[in-house]
């Protein structure tokens, strides 16, 4: 008989990134603004089915 | 993910991801966001783009640098990081053409055997969010990193 069993997934350390505030925001960039309202729009209009908003 | 990657800055709110393509056309800055669109569920959007010299990102232009897998995965590796940092919440990905969404398909075809290894996806198409499946072509899609994973063992 077997058994369904689960266990965090392990995921190797990324330890080559660098964080920093002398990089610019984007959060104004009209690229960005755009894609962002485009993806708001598609999800308003083809909603995740319940089953997999769990 | 054990795939080779680009190294990344990121802006410390950790929505803004920068790295650099190197190839034959010399070197991309290229430029990755992560904007929320929605609570129920929590959704992100994920824009990636290239960035010119007077600082205009788009992704009109195909860069052709040779180096399409390891961009993938340096976008793989923000996903990573972004949920690191806000949770294992929907991302969404769509392409600014339907040629552009077809290559990310291709894309994460390609890499299929290691990115499942971390996410799940979904595909719009033919009205539905869809299990991803890898010779289909899709609209958009939907990413959610795994938070186990789940196997069969013998008792």
């Amino acid at each position: 008989m077997s058994v369904v069993k689960k266990a965090p997934v392990k995921r190797k350390e990324q330890d080559d990134i660098i964080v920093s505030d002398q990089v610019r925001s984007y959060a104004g960039e009209p690229y960005f603004v755009k894609k962002a309202e485009d993806a708001k729009e598609f999800m308003r209009k083809h909603p995740l089915p319940d089953h997999l908003k769990k | 993910m054990n795939l080779e990657r680009y190294n990344y800055i990121i802006t410390n709110n950790f929505q803004d991801y920068i790295f650099y393509s190197n190839g034959p056309k010399g070197s991309i800055k290229k430029v990755i966001r992560y904007t929320k669109i929605g609570n129920d569920p929590v959704t992100y959007n994920l824009a990636f783009g290239d960035e010119d010299d007077a600082g205009i990102v788009s992704d009109s232009v195909n860069s052709n640098n040779h180096d399409r897998d390891k961009v993938l995965s340096t976008v793989a590796g923000t996903i990573n990081k972004f949920c690191d940092h806000y949770g294992n919440h929907f991302i969404y990905v769509e392409g600014s053409t339907p040629s552009r969404t077809r290559l990310y398909q291709m894309g994460i075809s390609r890499l299929w055997a290691e990115v499942s290894k971390d996410f799940y996806i979904w595909g719009y198409t033919d009205g539905s969010w869809q299990d991803f499946r890898t010779n289909v072509n899709y609209e958009a899609f939907l990413i959610k990193r795994k938070e186990f994973d789940i196997f069969e063992i013998e008792a």
